[in-house]
């Protein structure tokens, strides 16, 4: 795995992206080309026609959710390895105890807090892929969450795209619709959205007063009309940032009339939980979007695991059933989530109750046509398995994760997204 | 005599913004004495904790609103404006969060630290911040104790205080770790750093392939002294977040180099650093000019300054956590980002929600018995004028108003048209200069830094 540079190279520092100055610096060179070139058609100039759409679903096409579980997720206490003496051993201040567990069989339990998600488990719709990881590990969180949204196995990239930014590229006029991909809860647009040509909208998670909704009014709508022309000649005249600035507020005036309808009256007091029902709000809505971030914070836990992990984990569960409550019985079937965190922890816990940072951690996907089950291969836990200072070897590359959901789920040359081929995994029962 | 132009991007980079008066006035004199005048080595006096930490009753959560208007306001009005730049550098660089510390007036503490050193000496003030309990809590050294060592300090010590990744081992952070057990808080006064001499490890530790009993102050002096290859490696880290925080992203190497050298020759003393950056030629490029998008804690003070407005009046704090930067709060211990992590649609957007709010409050002012209608009396007079370049000169009022003195052509047409279009709409009047505050504050020059 090469080293980025944390200064230089966006993957590292800016889990949430940057600069877009290389996306805009490429979309150039992709319109000198094509003037060049004389026999492309011309490339829209910087983003003016953008209109903050995108072709709507057809009742065949699959979304995707992916759940962001920010600060390094304790797996091994969300699906504990009750079955595992060594579990015990190395744990003796926050260790899940097999009756505290919701069994799943007599080797492995869910964390208490995830009722719903167990009921689903129950009905085969939760694939548990332990051990997902890549080696060696990196335990900073910003080089390891760069790693994990860049997701790309190919010759390195002069600057950093994420895999799902890339998985938009390929779709049509990717340049110009910019609901394809949206994300909540997140300052900035975190990289695994961002491609070579196309950027994921940020949604604010309430929009009750927000500038531009209310379009009642003569004088506010000059006001909005006169923000939008700022941005709409296609250069600022004040530089690749001022172009950007300018069309950000273009895109925020268009976007408003999209999206305020979807936006609830009274959004939930949970932060998650209020992004997860906007997800499914949105996705009733049709507007397009094929693509969701959402963002869970807090697991970085150093000290006191065994309280914040059990808010953490309640909030989650509330989140992934509200999603499935609140879409529409026409989209259920088209929705898969899909969890991540940049490492999981190690499996010795501290004297402050806590551990510290791990390596490979199990991801969750859950969704009515998630073939159930358990994945990959629990790493062992005995000394001799364990590598890195006493973490967890890595069984399940966490790219072969990526290449499944291009593949069997968004129906996407995975190895085009991915810069190479990894092996599938089984956790993706159909397609819409 | 100094360039107008220079002296302006100057004024926005090393504080928040000036008028055109003040830009006036200080490009009299030469480049080198307004940078000497900024980069005063001499610190005013700790300001004494703001009396409402005093009050009685009052939630944590208060402390933090007020304190944050109460910085803003400092960063607005202060006469040293760039030691209020430079304690928002450090606040985004030694980060603690308030929502993980608990406890304001340890906020508060960290806060003076930075104002009172954040010129000075880097390795005391790597050492001061170290021991502070709103350090302690947030990274959990207040919890390493011998036999089971937290890395979480030790970490971020190395990877994103002073020397990056990539320049120490995973074994080093275990060593480092060891060597601070102990230096915890107080058991009985959690606001007080205590030194636990019984829950030190003192066993022999290997650090950066040095074994002997480290302890945690021996660790920083190790790498910012005694090893003068780390000192170097520190020296380019930290001068290349400087240059990135001032001028642009992403700078080329011998820029770099040319300011860590500047910053060892001077024994990793800030100010002449900071004085190297104001006078370095590329500071004012085009690229640097236009290189960095102002966060919203700078939008927030330039709008505080241009319009006399307090935040206790604006409230800009109830804005910025949408907008993306919620003072006491980094989003985690990296800190903030820069330029396009701003301009997000979701963050632009509540840039807007404030803009239309500031537009009503100085709209409620000229209401006021007895208010100096500057902004409405002004505005309004030029567009109930005869003269035919009334919209443009409205629209060049409230630019300099805002300090926007070079806007583009097609940024000065456009509001040039709204203005127009508003004016001649039939619709309310005043709506035209309030129009044109919001359009300002949302243009590109405007959100620049």
């Amino acid at each position: 795995m090469p080293v980025l540079d944390p200064d230089t190279s966006a993957a590292r520092r800016a889990w949430s992206i940057p600069d877009t100055n290389p996306i805009v610096s490429r979309r150039r060179f992709l319109q000198a080309s094509a003037i060049g070139g004389g026999s492309l058609a011309l490339t829209p100039l910087l983003g003016h026609l953008e209109a903050f759409a995108a072709p709507p679903l057809k009742s065949s096409d699959a979304i995707l959710v992916v759940v962001m579980l920010t600060g390094g997720n304790d797996s091994l206490n969300m699906v504990v390895p009750i079955g595992d003496g060594h579990y015990y051993d190395r744990r003796p201040r926050i260790a899940l105890q097999p009756n505290q567990t919701l069994k799943i069989d007599n080797s492995v339990g869910l964390h208490p807090k995830l009722v719903t998600t167990k009921k689903r488990y129950d009905m085969g719709r939760v694939a548990l892929i332990r051990g997902v990881g890549y080696n060696p590990p990196d335990f900073s969180h910003f080089s390891s969450m760069g790693y994990w949204m860049q997701g790309w196995g190919g010759s390195a990239q002069s600057y950093p795209t994420g895999w799902l930014g890339r998985y938009v590229d390929g779709l049509p006029n990717a340049a110009t619709e910019s609901l394809y991909s949206v994300t909540l809860g997140t300052n900035g647009v975190p990289l695994h959205l961002v491609g070579a040509q196309s950027r994921a909208a940020a949604l604010p998670l309430s929009i009750s007063d927000r500038f531009g909704i209310n379009r009642s009014n003569a004088d506010d709508m000059r006001l909005f009309d006169g923000l939008a022309a700022l941005g709409a000649s296609g250069s600022s005249g004040a530089g690749p940032l001022g172009d950007m600035i300018a069309r950000t507020n273009t895109q925020v005036m268009r976007l408003t009339n999209r999206i305020a309808p979807a936006y609830p009256a009274n959004p939930n007091n949970n932060w998650f939980v209020r992004q997860m029902e906007l997800v499914g709000r949105l996705v009733n809505r049709n507007l397009g979007i094929r693509v969701f971030n959402v963002e869970l914070d807090g697991f970085d836990t150093h000290t006191d695991q065994l309280t914040n992990q059990a808010q953490l984990m309640a909030s989650l569960d509330a989140g992934i059933d509200r999603l499935f409550a609140v879409l529409e019985p026409a989209w259920t079937d088209n929705v898969m989530a899909l969890t991540f965190s940049e490492f999981g922890r190690r499996p010795e816990d501290n004297d402050g109750g806590g551990t510290d940072h791990g390596t490979a951690a199990t991801m969750m996907a859950i969704g009515p046509r998630v073939k159930g089950g358990l994945y990959g291969q629990q790493p062992g836990l005995a000394d001799s398995q364990l590598v890195d200072y006493g973490n967890l070897k890595a069984t399940v590359d966490y790219r072969s994760v990526y290449a499944t959901v291009m593949q069997k789920w968004l129906r996407a040359d995975d190895r085009q997204v991915l810069g190479k081929t990894y092996s599938q995994l089984g956790f993706v029962a159909s397609t819409p | 005599m100094a360039a107008v132009g220079d002296v302006a991007h100057l004024l926005r980079r090393a504080g928040f913004g000036a008028t055109l008066p003040e830009v006036q006035v200080l490009a009299a004199n030469s480049l080198d004495d307004i940078v000497a005048g900024l980069v005063d080595p001499v610190i005013a006096p700790d300001d004494p904790r703001p009396d409402f930490f005093d009050s009685p009753d009052v939630g944590d959560w208060e402390y933090e609103y007020r304190l944050q208007q109460w910085w803003l306001d400092r960063m607005a009005t202060h006469p040293k404006p760039l030691q209020e730049k430079m304690t928002l550098f450090w606040h985004g660089h030694f980060c603690s969060q308030n929502e993980k510390v608990g406890d304001m007036k340890l906020m508060w503490d960290q806060h003076t630290l930075f104002r009172h050193s954040g010129m000075g000496d880097f390795r005391q003030l790597v050492h001061d911040m170290s021991l502070q309990p709103a350090m302690l809590l947030y990274l959990d050294g207040a919890y390493n104790t011998a036999g089971d060592a937290n890395e979480n300090f030790a970490r971020e010590l190395m990877e994103l205080f002073t020397l990056g990744v990539g320049n120490y081992t995973q074994a080093d952070i275990i060593a480092s770790a060891r060597a601070w057990t102990g230096y915890n808080v107080d058991d009985n006064d959690r606001t007080q750093f205590h030194y636990y001499n019984a829950r030190h490890d003192h066993g022999q530790k290997t650090f950066m392939g040095v074994t002997q009993d480290w302890n945690g102050p021996d660790i920083i002096d190790y790498f910012l002294a005694t090893n003068a290859t780390k000192k170097a490696v520190a020296a380019k880290y930290i001068v290349r977040k400087l240059w990135t925080f001032f001028a642009y992203p992403d700078p080329p190497q011998a820029n770099v180099d040319a300011l860590a050298q500047v910053f060892l020759d001077n024994d990793l003393e800030i100010a002449p650093v900071l004085t190297a950056l104001f006078l370095h030629p590329d500071f004012y490029s085009d690229t640097a000019k236009l290189g960095l998008v102002r966060t919203p804690a700078e939008f927030v003070a330039a709008t505080l300054k241009f319009t006399g407005l307090t935040a206790d009046d604006a409230s800009p704090q109830w804005f910025m956590d949408d907008m993306g930067q919620n003072l006491f709060e980094p989003p985690n211990v990296a800190g903030w980002k820069n330029n396009g992590y701003w301009l997000g649609t979701s963050s632009m957007w509540r840039r807007a929600d404030w803009a239309a709010y500031v537009a009503w409050r100085i709209y409620s002012h000229n209401q006021q018995a007895g208010a100096t209608n500057v902004v409405q009396d002004a505005a309004m007079s030029i567009l109930q004028g005869s003269a035919p370049s009334r919209y443009a000169d409205a629209v060049d009022f409230i630019l300099t108003m805002f300090g926007v003195f070079t806007p583009s052509d097609n940024t000065r047409r456009q509001l040039v048209a709204a203005a127009t279009r508003q004016w001649n709409s039939h619709g309310w009047d005043e709506r035209t200069w309030w129009n044109l505050v919001v359009l300002v504050m949302l243009s590109p020059e405007y959100n620049l830094s």
